[in-house]
C-alpha cells in the first residue's frame, strides 16, 4: 500500500491533500535547496578531490618525535609520528624501532596501527631501556597490507 | 501503516475515523516536523552501523565510483521507499525526487554529527577518509529516514491504551511513569545488547576526551527529546508531557537518560565489557558510548510499546 492511498477512508481529505502535495511551499522549497547543496557538494568534493589525489600506494613515514621524550619507572618513551604519505590506504602497519646505546645492547620496540588511511598521522610511543638520544634510533623493519 | 498524526491535511492522514478538520501547522512548522521526524527514523534504523568500526574504515579505503554508487543507489532505494513510508506528503514523481533529496541529505548531517562526536574524525583528517565516512553512514542513516513513519508505526496495545486514557480512565502518574521507563528499558535493551559487546564500545572510550564527552551527553538528550516530543510520533488524542512529573518533557528526557545509562551500565557488566578492576574514568566512558545508542533505543521504546 502506498503512503498515497492511506487515506482511502477519507476521499475528500485524500483528493485535497494530493492537491496539496503537487505544490511547493516555500518552506520546502528552502530545505530542498539545502539538501541539493549538501548533497551535490558532498559528491563535487569527493570527486574533487579524487582528481586531485596521486595515484601512489601507500608510503609510511616515520619521524622520532626526541624533543618529546620521556621517562617514568626506569624507562624511556619515545613519541613516534607515522604518517602515510602515498595516494593508497595501509592496515596493519608494523613499524619496529631500533636503538643502538653508545654503550650498551641493542633495542628494539614495535608497533602496530590498525588502519592508516591517505595522509593520515598516528601517533605511537615505544619504549626503551636507555635513553634514545644517548644512541643510533631507525626502522628496522615496516610492513603493512593494502586493503 | 498508522501514521499518528493528530490532524494534517495530507493524503496520508491517519486511518480509523478519528480524524478532524482542525487547521493544521503552518508551512515552516510542518517542515520542521517533518524533518524531525526524518532524523528520529534515520538515527534509530542506523545507530548500530555508526558503531561498527568496519564501517569507518570501508569508508577511508573505498574506492571513489562505489562510494558514488552507493550513493546513486541509496537515492533510487529512497525513492520507492517515500512512495510507500517515506517522512513527508505527496507521491507524485517529483515530490519523490524531493523526499530522496532530503534523507540523503538528513544522513549526511546525522552521519557527521554522530561521527565527529565519537571522535571518528575531526577536521584536521585527510578529506577522503572522512568524505568515504560520511558517504557509507549515509545510507543507513538516509534509508532510516525514509522509513521513518513505518518504524514507528502505532501498537495494537498502546493504541488500546491510548484510547483508555482517552475515555478518562487514567490509571495515574505512578502507571504511567512505570509504563514509560518500562517501555525506556525495553528499547535501550534491544539497541543495547546489539552494541555493548563489540569491541567498538572499548575502542571509543579509549578515544574519546572530555569535550568528547560532554558533547555525547549533549547530543543524546537532544536526540531523545526530538525522536519523542518534536518528531510528531504522537497518537491522537495523547498530549504528551501532561500526566504526572515523569510525562513532563524535560523530566522524561533526562530520567530516560538516566535509565538508559544505568542499563549500559549493567549490560557492559553482564558482556564482561567492564570490571570493578577497570578505572572509573574508563568505565564512565563506556557508558557514555554506550549510552547513546541506548537512549536512542529508549526514545524508540515509548514511542512503539
Amino acid at each position: 500500500m502506498s503512503k498515497g492511498s492511506q487515506g482511502s477512508s477519507d476521499q475528500t481529505n485524500q483528493e485535497a491533500g494530493v492537491k496539496s502535495s503537487q505544490t511547493r511551499s516555500t518552506a520546502e522549497w528552502v530545505t530542498l535547496a539545502i539538501s541539493v547543496t549538501l548533497v551535490f557538494g558532498l559528491v563535487a568534493l569527493t570527486i574533487f578531490n579524487e582528481l586531485k589525489s596521486s595515484a601512489e600506494p601507500a608510503i609510511i613515514g616515520v619521524e622520532f618525535v626526541t624533543e618529546e621524550i620521556w621517562q617514568a619507572n626506569e624507562r624511556y618513551y619515545l613519541p613516534l609520528s607515522i604518517r602515510n604519505h602515498g595516494g593508497e590506504p595501509a592496515s596493519d602497519v608494523t613499524v619496529e624501532i631500533t636503538l643502538i646505546p653508545e654503550d650498551g645492547e641493542e633495542q628494539t620496540g614495535e608497533v602496530t596501527i590498525t588502519f592508516l588511511d591517505v595522509n593520515e598521522t598516528s601517533s605511537s610511543v615505544v619504549t626503551f631501556d636507555s635513553d634514545p638520544t644517548q644512541g643510533e634510533l631507525s626502522v628496522s623493519s615496516l610492513s603493512f597490507i593494502q586493503p | 501503516m498508522n501514521a499518528k498524526r493528530i490532524s494534517r491535511s495530507d493524503d496520508r492522514a491517519p486511518v480509523g475515523g478519528q480524524q478532524q478538520a482542525t487547521v493544521g501547522p503552518g508551512p515552516w512548522h510542518q517542515e520542521l516536523d517533518s524533518f524531525m521526524r526524518a532524523f528520529s527514523g534515520a538515527f534509530v534504523f542506523g545507530v548500530p552501523l555508526l558503531f561498527t568500526m568496519e564501517m569507518w574504515w570501508i569508508g577511508g579505503s573505498a574506492e571513489i565510483w562505489k562510494l558514488l554508487i552507493f550513493l546513486g543507489l541509496t537515492f533510487l532505494v529512497n525513492m520507492v521507499l517515500s512512495y510507500f513510508t517515506g517522512f513527508k506528503e505527496g507521491t507524485s514523481i517529483n515530490r519523490l525526487i524531493d523526499e530522496a533529496i532530503d534523507t540523503l541529505a538528513v544522513g549526511i548531517v546525522a552521519s557527521t554529527v554522530v561521527l565527529m562526536a565519537l571522535n571518528r574524525f575531526t577536521p584536521s583528517d585527510p578529506l577522503n577518509m572522512i568524505l568515504g565516512m560520511i558517504i557509507i553512514q549515509t545510507v543507513p542513516l538516509s534509508i532510516g529516514a525514509s522509513v521513518a513513519n513505518a518504524i514507528f508505526g502505532g501498537s495494537k496495545a498502546r493504541d488500546e491504551d491510548d484510547q483508555h486514557d482517552q475515555n478518562g480512565e487514567s490509571r495515574g502518574a505512578l502507571w504511567e511513569t512505570l509504563n514509560d521507563l518500562g517501555a525506556t528499558a525495553t528499547g535501550a535493551i534491544f539497541i543495547g545488547f546489539s552494541i555493548a559487546p563489540t569491541d567498538e564500545v572499548r575502542l571509543l572510550a579509549t578515544e574519546i576526551g572530555m569535550y568528547h564527552e560532554l558533547a555525547l551527553i549533549a547530543f543524546s538528550l537532544v536526540v531523545s527529546y526530538i525522536i519523542v516530543f518534536e518528531s510528531e510520533f504522537t497518537r491522537p488524542g495523547v498530549q504528551r508531557g501532561q500526566r504526572g512529573p515523569f510525562q513532563h518533557p524535560i523530566t522524561e528526557t533526562f530520567a530516560s537518560y538516566l535509565v538508559s545509562l544505568l542499563l549500559a551500565l549493567v549490560v557492559l557488566f553482564l558482556f564482561d565489557q567492564v570490571t570493578t578492576q577497570d578505572p572509573l574514568s574508563f568505565i564512565t566512558s563506556q557508558v557514555l558510548v554506550l549510552g547513546l545508542p541506548m537512549t536512542i533505543g529508549g526514545a524508540a521504546g515509548r514511542l512503539v510499546i
